[in-house]
C-alpha cells in the first residue's frame, strides 16, 4: 500500500497560499476497480478522509498509505485531477462556507418553509394555552397538597409541551418541583412553597407574555408580558420602542423553546462588528442530560454582551468556540433575542489583556438592566475590577468600595490560590439565587486563568 | 429578626428593596410575599387575591391575578438585589522564588492526571531547583497531600507561602501549616504567641541553626505543654541535628504520659549509641545473654530469647513501655516484651558478647524466626551498615536467595530501610551482586523446581521480585545496574513470567535514571508483552523531558 507502485494515479492539490490542500490517489486493489482515496488537509475542522473501499475505519489503510507516500515526498503536485476529487473537495468547501455563513443558501421552497413555521407556531400556542389553564388550576386548588403529588403530575404537562415543540417551557415545568437548585440553597426543602410559587409566577409571566404577543404584529400594543412587568418605562423614540418590542418577542420565543437555526442567524441576524473579549465560560447540564457550555463575550467598543452556547453528549466536553484569555476582532451574528451569537466569517484572534471591569454596584445595575429585557435570565456575566476574596457569611468577592457579593464555593480554592488575596480582575456569572460563579481570574501577570 | 422579609420596603414598586438576600436565604423577600404564598397555598378558589400596598393592583381576578403579582414581586426582588459587605482576607506574603516554567507546569498537569507515581520525583526536582509550583496547581497538590502524608514535606515546600496561606482557610489542609520549610526563620514572637503549628515550625527553624538553643527552649517549655499531640510535634524538632546532648530531654520524655511521645523519644534515643540509655539497654540485653550462655550447655547452637526477663520496671521504662496489667504468662506475651528490647538495644551487644561477626550472630538465630526478624528490625531502626550488609549478603537467606525464590517473603525485612543504611552506589552494587553473573544458566533452571512445588499468590518470578527490590533502592542507579536490568528484561519469557515482567517494567520506568534511556532498544524484546515495554520507554522519555524542564 505504501509503495508508489500500488498507486498508478496520484497527486497533490496545491492550496492557494502554497502547501498541500489535498492529496488523492487511485490504489490498485485485488478487484477490477481501483480504490479512490483522498485526504483533505486544510479543512476548517481538521483533515478529512475519503476512500471508496468498504473499510469502516477512517482513515482507512489506503488513505494512510497515501499519506505515508506523500510525507516521503513521492506524490507530485498536479494541476489536473479526476472528477471525483473535484466533486468531493468542492462539496466540502461549500458545506464549510455554509457553516461559517459565507454563503447562506436560500430555502429551497420559501412557501413550504413558511407553512412549516406557521404550523409550529400554532402547535406552540396550543401547548401554552393548555399550560396556562394548568397553571391556573394549580393556584386555584392551592399548593398545599403539591408535595403529595408524584413526578407524574409534572411530567405529563412537560411531555405535552415537548410534543407541542415548546421545549423551553417544558424544562421550566420539569424544574417546578425541584426544591434545591437555583434559589434553593440549604433550606430549600423547608421553603418549597416559596420556590415553587416563584417558578409558577415566572412561568405564568412567560406564558401570558408569549400568548399576548403571538400572532400580534410587531407594531401592536401589548399590555402584558415581560415588558409591562419588567418596567422598561417610556421610550424616547419610536425606533427604540419597536426594537425593544421585537427583542422582547424574540426573548419570549427563545424562552418558550422556539430556536432559530444557525443558518438563519447567519443569513438575517443582526451583525455587530467589534473586538470581542472572551470573559469566560460555565458548563451545566440541560434537563435532558446534555452538557452545555455558556461562553460569554463582551465587545470592547460597543460594550455589548454576547453568549455563545454549545452542547455535547454527556460523555463529551462541549466545544469552546472562543479561547479563554483572547479577544476576537470581527463580526458576530446575533440571534433575535439579541444575546446569543455565533461567529460570522473569519475573526482575528489574539491574546488579550484583562477586560475592563467595574464595581459591585455597576455589576448589579447591569444585571437589573438585563433582567428588564429577559426576566427569566438565569445567569449574567459580570466583571469585577480589583476584586478581593472576602469573608462574611460564607465567601464573598468585595470591590474597593467595600461592597461585596456572595460567591458559590465551587471554584473557591483555585480562585484564592491564583489571587493570594490580592486585588484581581475576576469575571463571573451572577445570579441572585446561587451568587457569583467565578469563570476567569486574571493573575498578577495579567494572564487569564479559567476556573 | 433574621427573617429578611421583615425589612422595610418603600411603597413604590419600582424601588429597590433593601433586603439582604444571600444564597442561603430565599431570593424573594418583601413583606407582601408571605401573603402571596399563603394565598397560593390555600388556593385562589378559597381565598381572594390580596390587595397589597407595595404592589400594583392586579387587573385580573383569581389565579391569573395572583400569579401576576407573584411575577412582579419576584422580578423586582431579583432586579433590586443590593450589595453586601464582607471582610477582605489578608493577602499572603510574596514568595520570592520563581515559578516553574510553562512546560514543567503542563507536565505537572499530565502527572496529576495520569502518572501520579511520578509526582514525588517532579516535586523533588522543582524543590531542588529552588522553584515553586504555579499557583493554580496549589489546591490540587494540597488535596493530594491531604490523602498521602508521605507527600507532605515536598508539597509544603513546593507550594510555598501561597500554599500555607491557602491552607489556613481549609481545615482539611491544616497539616501544611505544621510542615517546617527551609526558608522558615525563628522568631521569639512565634514561639511565645504563635499557634501550635507556628511554634513547631519556629522551633524547627531554630533547631537547624542553633540546636542547643532550640533544645533549651523545648526543655524549658516541656512541663507546661499540655497536649500530647503537640509535645510530640515539638519533640520531632530534635530529629534535626540530633546529638548526644539531646539525651537529657529525650530521657525525660520517656516518662511522658502519652505513648506516642514515649515512642518517639525511644526512637530518637536509639540513634544515640553512646547515651546512658543505650548503655542501660546493652546491660539489660547482656544480662539476658549471660543467663543463656552460663546455662552450662557449652557454646550455644541457637539463642533462645523467649524467656527474656524484661518485666523489671526500669527496663520497661527504658523501652517506653508501661507495666503489663498481669504477669505475662504465655510464650508469645513474654516475647512481645523481649522483642522490643532486641530491636532497640545496640546491635554491638550481640557481636561483643557472642564474639561473632554480624553474619555469625544471624547464623545462630537461623532457626529462631522471631529473633531473626527482631534483629532485622533492629538493623533497620538503627541503620547499621555492617549489619545491613550481613543481612543482604547472607549466604542462606540474603538478597540473592530472595531473588531466586521468585516470591517476596513475608519474613524479608523492609528492603527500603535496609538499603537506607548503605550509600547509594553500594545499594546498586548489592543488587548487582545478588543478581549474579548475567548468563548463569543455573539460575534459570533453579526457578523451575521451586515454581512447581511452591506456587503461591506472591509468586511473580525473579523479575517480579527484582522489580520490588528496585523500587526500594532509593538512590540513582549506576549505569552498571541499569545495564544488568536491561539484560534481565531481554531474557526469554515464559507465560507465567508475564506478571513479573510487567512489574519489572514498571519499576524500571519509575526508577531508572532517564538518561539511561539509550540502553533500551526501541523494539520490545518480547512481542507478547510489547505494551508494557513500550510504556516503559515512553515513561523514561517523559521523565527525561521532565528532568530537562526542571
Amino acid at each position: 500500500m505504501a509503495k508508489p507502485g500500488s498507486w498508478p494515479q496520484s497527486g497533490v492539490v496545491v492550496a492557494d497560499g502554497g502547501g498541500a490542500s489535498a492529496v488523492w490517489g487511485e490504489c490498485k486493489g485485488s478487484g477490477a476497480k481501483p480504490y479512490l482515496a483522498a485526504a483533505h488537509l486544510d479543512g476548517d475542522k481538521g483533515p478529512a478522509y475519503k476512500c471508496s473501499c468498504p473499510s469502516r475505519k477512517i482513515p482507512c489503510k489506503h488513505v494512510l498509505g497515501l499519506l505515508s507516500l506523500w510525507s516521503q515526498g513521492t506524490v507530485e503536485d498536479r494541476e489536473d485531477r479526476p472528477e471525483w476529487v473535484t466533486k468531493w473537495l468542492t462539496g466540502r468547501v461549500a458545506r464549510q462556507e455554509r457553516a461559517t455563513g459565507a454563503a447562506a443558501p436560500a430555502p429551497a421552497d420559501p412557501e413550504k418553509a413558511a407553512a412549516t413555521l406557521r404550523a409550529r407556531d400554532r402547535a406552540v400556542t396550543a401547548g401554552l394555552e393548555e399550560l396556562r389553564l394548568w397553571l391556573h388550576d394549580q393556584v386555584e386548588g392551592g399548593l398545599a397538597e403539591i408535595p403529595e403529588l408524584g413526578y407524574d403530575h409534572w411530567d405529563r404537562m412537560a411531555k405535552r409541551l415537548v410534543d407541542a415543540k415548546a421545549g423551553g417551557a417544558a424544562s421550566l415545568v420539569t424544574q417546578l418541583p425541584q426544591t434545591g437548585g437555583r434559589s434553593g440553597g440549604r433550606d430549600g426543602g423547608d421553603r418549597w412553597p416559596d420556590r415553587l410559587l416563584e417558578r409558577l409566577g415566572m412561568l405564568h409571566l412567560l406564558v401570558d407574555g408569549y400568548l399576548a404577543t403571538a400572532g400580534a404584529d410587531s407594531g401592536a400594543d401589548t399590555a402584558s408580558g415581560a415588558e409591562a412587568v419588567a418596567g422598561t418605562g417610556p421610550h424616547s423614540s419610536d425606533d427604540a420602542r419597536t426594537r425593544t418590542k421585537l427583542r422582547s418577542r424574540a426573548v419570549l420565543r427563545a424562552r418558550v423553546g422556539i430556536s432559530t437555526r444557525t443558518e438563519e442567524v447567519l443569513a438575517t441576524g443582526e451583525r455587530v462588528q467589534d473586538t470581542w473579549r472572551v470573559l469566560g465560560h460555565r458548563d451545566s447540564l440541560t434537563p435532558d442530560g446534555m452538557r452545555s457550555r455558556r461562553q460569554w463575550l463582551r465587545g470592547a467598543a460597543t460594550g455589548r454582551y454576547a453568549l455563545s452556547l454549545t452542547y455535547a453528549r454527556p460523555t463529551h466536553t462541549p466545544d469552546s468556540p472562543f479561547r479563554p484569555g483572547t479577544e476576537a476582532e470581527g463580526e458576530l451574528a446575533f440571534h433575535p433575542d439579541g444575546r446569543r451569537a455565533v461567529r460570522a466569517g473569519a475573526l482575528t484572534e489574539r491574546p488579550a489583556s484583562p477586560p475592563p471591569g467595574g464595581t459591585v454596584d455597576q455589576a448589579l445595575d447591569s444585571y437589573a438592566a438585563a433582567l428588564a429585557e429577559d426576566p427569566w435570565l438565569e445567569a449574567w456575566p459580570v466583571v469585577l475590577e480589583n476584586a478581593v476574596p472576602a469573608r462574611g457569611e460564607g465567601w464573598h468577592l468585595a470591590d474597593p468600595t467595600g461592597a461585596s457579593l456572595p460567591m458559590d464555593s465551587g471554584e473557591l480554592w483555585r480562585l484564592l490560590a491564583v489571587t493570594g488575596g490580592r486585588p484581581a480582575t475576576i469575571a463571573a456569572e451572577w445570579s441572585p439565587g446561587t451568587g457569583l460563579s467565578p469563570m476567569t481570574v486574571w493573575d498578577a501577570d495579567g494572564k487569564a486563568v479559567s476556573l | 429578626m433574621n427573617d429578611p422579609r421583615t425589612a422595610e420596603v418603600p411603597p413604590t414598586p419600582d424601588t429597590r428593596t433593601p433586603a439582604h438576600p444571600s444564597p442561603e436565604a430565599p431570593s424573594v423577600e418583601t413583606p407582601s410575599w408571605d401573603r402571596l404564598v399563603s394565598t397560593a397555598l390555600v388556593g385562589t378558589s378559597r381565598r381572594a387575591v390580596p390587595h397589597l400596598p407595595d404592589l400594583p393592583r392586579s387587573r385580573r381576578a383569581g389565579a391569573a391575578g395572583l400569579l401576576d403579582l407573584v411575577a412582579v414581586d419576584t422580578v423586582r426582588t431579583r432586579a433590586g438585589y443590593t450589595a453586601h459587605t464582607a471582610e477582605p482576607v489578608t493577602p499572603d506574603e510574596p514568595d520570592p522564588r520563581p515559578q516553574v516554567g510553562a512546560d514543567a507546569a503542563h507536565r505537572l498537569d499530565a502527572i496529576l492526571a495520569n502518572r501520579p507515581e511520578l509526582l514525588p520525583e517532579w516535586l523533588d526536582l522543582a524543590v531542588r531547583g529552588g522553584r515553586r509550583v504555579s499557583h493554580t496547581q496549589t489546591p490540587d497538590l494540597l488535596e493530594r497531600a491531604s490523602r498521602d502524608s508521605s507527600l507532605r514535606p515536598l508539597v509544603a515546600t513546593a507550594v510555598g507561602r501561597r500554599g500555607t496561606w491557602l491552607a489556613s482557610f481549609n481545615s482539611a489542609w491544616s497539616f501544611i501549616a505544621r510542615e517546617p520549610l527551609a526558608t522558615d526563620v525563628h522568631t521569639d514572637r512565634a514561639w511565645h504567641h504563635g499557634t501550635p503549628a507556628e511554634r513547631r515550625r519556629t522551633l524547627f527553624a531554630l533547631r537547624a541553626t542553633d540546636p542547643a538553643a532550640a533544645r533549651d527552649l523545648l526543655a524549658a517549655a516541656w512541663p507546661s505543654e499540655n497536649r500530647g499531640e503537640e509535645r510530640r510535634g515539638l519533640l520531632e524538632a530534635l530529629t534535626v541535628n540530633l546529638g548526644p546532648d539531646d539525651e537529657a530531654v529525650l530521657d525525660q520524655a520517656l516518662d511522658d504520659r502519652s505513648a506516642n511521645v514515649r515512642g518517639l523519644a525511644l526512637t530518637l534515643l536509639t540513634r544515640l549509641p553512646d547515651s546512658a540509655h543505650a548503655h542501660r539497654l546493652r546491660s539489660h540485653l547482656r544480662e539476658h545473654l549471660d543467663r543463656q550462655l552460663s546455662g552450662g550447655r557449652g557454646a550455644p547452637r541457637a539463642v533462645d530469647i523467649v524467656d527474656m526477663d524484661v518485666t523489671a520496671a526500669d527496663q520497661l521504662r527504658d523501652l517506653a513501655l508501661v507495666p503489663p496489667k498481669k504477669w505475662p504468662r504465655s510464650r508469645q506475651e513474654r516475647w512481645e516484651l523481649g522483642r522490643v528490647l532486641v530491636t532497640h538495644a545496640p546491635l554491638d551487644t550481640w557481636t561483643e558478647r557472642l564474639r561473632l561477626d554480624p553474619t555469625g550472630v544471624l547464623n545462630l538465630a537461623e532457626e529462631e524466626r522471631d529473633l531473626r526478624e527482631a534483629l532485622a528490625d533492629a538493623v533497620c531502626l538503627q541503620a547499621d551498615p555492617d549489619w545491613a550488609r550481613a543481612l543482604l549478603d547472607h549466604p542462606g537467606s540474603g538478597l540473592a536467595q530472595l531473588l531466586r525464590s521468585g516470591a517476596m517473603s513475608r519474613h524479608w525485612p523492609r528492603t527500603r530501610e535496609l538499603f537506607a543504611a548503605l550509600p547509594g552506589d553500594e545499594r546498586c552494587a548489592a543488587v548487582l551482586a545478588a543478581l549474579g553473573p548475567a548468563d548463569d544458566p543455573a539460575e534459570q533452571t533453579d526457578l523451575t523446581p521451586h515454581t512447581d512445588s511452591g506456587w503461591n499468590s506472591d509468586f511473580s518470578g525473579e523479575r517480579g521480585v527484582l522489580g520490588q527490590v528496585l523500587h526500594a533502592v532509593g538512590a540513582p542507579w549506576t549505569r552498571e545496574l541499569s545495564e544488568e536490568v536491561v539484560r534481565r528484561l531481554a531474557r526469554p519469557l515464559s507465560r507465567r513470567d508475564a506478571r513479573g515482567y510487567r512489574f519489572l517494567c514498571e519499576a524500571v520506568a519509575e526508577h531508572m535514571p532517564p538518561e539511561h534511556l539509550d540502553l533500551l532498544p526501541e523494539q520490545p524484546p518480547h512481542e507478547e508483552e510489547g505494551h508494557a515495554y513500550l510504556h516503559l520507554r515512553e515513561t523514561l522519555r517523559f521523565r527525561l523531558d521532565m528532568h530537562r524542564e526542571l
